[in-house]
């Protein structure tokens, strides 16, 4: 879920040794003109590509898509890794490009992997709710990859809006044939997301009138919700953007990022209302008050390994919206990591590369044979 | 730190540009944070919605009676079409898929020394693991129902 472009890009290194005032200049004056020449191709060069890893598409349905990696070693750990990515954005946030791919690393480690991806929802699919994510989707998709690994346990990674429905779909099936749960930034006690409690009281807001009108949720109200988070971001990003014109990788990372926020998703207006009324405003998900397919969700019913990576740095999901997972999980190997970092940067990005990934691999590697 | 006498003015900017960026936001969340905030957006939002709505109104009835179809049947009509084709897909005798790569086998096990820090390229990172060690994780482990 979301617009940091800021928070993926590398910081520059502070040089080495202080330089000489005639360096500087010379530096300065260079890095002035490539800001010019570059600034001149970024405004015409087109998107940056992303999501090249080869992959075989398993099963499209509407908004759903199941991809499939090609293994990269000659043997892979025994249990496949399906990805559950979060219902606004596109999955090839893990899969950005060669060397900045969380996908990549992971069949270079041996693991085999399938993502969950979305598409756009079309108009007839205006109605899907979180039941039909939880309840037909996400077995859906586990039913596929045991019958095409031909593996019966499965480790399902659910990120930001990814991870609450994994969470909720493993305190529903709490007897398999979940392996392991690894969750990244998922928010579980709502009320501890200030603004938008404030912005989704029903007060002010009508969120029937707004489904009702639209069908399905335009991208532009999602997108301009996370903006409000961090009004300022936008202006300082684009001053970072042109300070570092001289720098491909961070251009690189910057248009990335940028294209992968320019392309979140629109969602289905009914599950939006659900999020809205069921998770904002009553907390269902933390008070256990959340019924889905007409059973109570309880988190308390997770039995299965479980690893929350949270972001200290979080200004969409707070850790403190985060801890209860780990808390309430009934699972007797369970772990939660806050590592430095945003929503973001937490999973693609030079800090996710040096930090949570091997985490994660660490956590993984037992716990797939 | 900096012990040229000569202040470099990108460093003071992007200084700069950091505290007002986490001065503004601050700012702004405070100023979000209020029930007439929240109302006056979701009034604008509101008044959107119904412009948008009577704008579809009339350019729906403009085009029904032009006997043209609108840009949300024309989107529909391409999903239908999408579907259609993928299920075409689908049905293609195997012989003209392409042929899968045959499967590695499930047998790895973890290795004895797992790698601390992934480095600088991700499959440099797996196969080779770098020695620096990433800055500690805060982990908290809980005993069952803890």
């Amino acid at each position: 879920m979301l617009p940091v472009v800021d928070a993926m890009v590398a910081p520059l290194k502070p040089p080495a040794a202080e330089p000489s005032l005639q360096e500087r200049l010379r530096t300065e004056v260079s890095r002035a003109i490539q800001r010019n020449l570059k600034g001149l191709s970024y405004l015409g060069s087109p998107a940056p590509a992303v999501g090249l890893m080869p992959k075989t598409l398993l099963h499209h349905r509407g908004t759903l898509n199941l991809y499939h990696y090609h293994a990269t070693t000659s043997d892979v750990y025994r249990v496949p890794i399906l990805f559950v990515m979060a219902t606004t954005n596109k999955a090839y946030v893990f899969d950005l490009a060669p060397g900045q791919s969380l996908v990549e690393f992971l069949l270079a480690r041996g693991y085999d992997v399938y993502v969950m991806d979305w598409n756009a929802p079309a108009g007839d699919e205006r109605h899907l709710t979180i039941d039909d994510y939880v309840l037909d989707f996400i077995p859906d998709c586990i039913r596929r990859v045991q019958q095409d690994s031909g593996i019966g346990d499965v480790t399902v990674v659910g990120y930001c809006m990814g991870g609450v429905l994994s969470t909720i779909y493993s305190a529903l099936h709490p007897d398999g044939p979940l392996k392991n749960l690894v969750c990244f930034t998922t928010p579980i006690d709502f009320k501890q997301m200030a603004l938008w409690q404030t912005w989704g009281d029903e007060t002010h807001f009508d969120v029937d009138h707004l489904v009702d009108t639209v069908g399905i949720v335009d991208r532009d109200i999602i997108v301009n919700a996370f903006d409000m988070l961090r009004p300022a971001g936008l202006v300082a990003g684009r001053i970072r953007l042109w300070d570092n014109m001289w720098n491909d990788d961070y251009v690189k990372s910057y248009r990335m990022m940028d294209r992968w926020t320019t392309e979140t998703l629109p969602l289905p207006g009914d599950y939006f209302r659900q999020v809205v009324k069921e998770l904002l405003r009553k907390n269902g998900l933390h008070e256990g008050t959340l019924r889905i397919g007409g059973r109570r969700v309880d988190i308390h019913n997770i039995k299965a390994p479980l690893l929350h990576v949270i972001a200290e740095h979080d200004h969409i999901v707070p850790p403190a919206c985060a801890h209860p997972l780990v808390a309430r999980a009934a699972s007797k190997d369970k772990e939660e990591v806050a590592l430095p970092g945003g929503h973001v940067s937490l999973v693609a990005g030079p800090n996710a590369v040096k930090r949570m990934w091997p985490k994660l691999d660490q956590w993984l590697e037992r716990r797939s044979t | 730190m900096s012990t040229s006498p000569i202040p470099d003015p990108l460093q003071l900017l992007r200084k700069a540009v950091a505290r007002l960026e986490a001065g503004g936001n601050a700012l702004a969340n405070r100023a979000m944070d209020s029930g007439e905030f929240s109302g006056a957006l979701h009034q604008m939002v509101g008044l959107s919605l119904g412009m948008q709505k009577t704008v579809e109104k009339v350019i729906g009835n403009y085009l029904k009676k032009a006997n043209l179809p609108s840009r949300v049947e024309v989107a529909e009509l391409a999903q239908t079409l999408h579907r259609i084709e993928g299920k075409l897909d689908r049905l293609l005798p195997a012989e003209e898929r392409p042929v899968a790569s045959p499967r590695p086998a499930r047998t790895r096990l973890p290795p004895e020394h797992p790698p601390k820090a992934a480095g600088k390229g991700a499959v440099a990172a797996a196969k080779k693991p770098a020695a620096k060690k990433s800055s500690g994780p805060r982990t908290r482990r809980r005993a069952a129902g803890g």
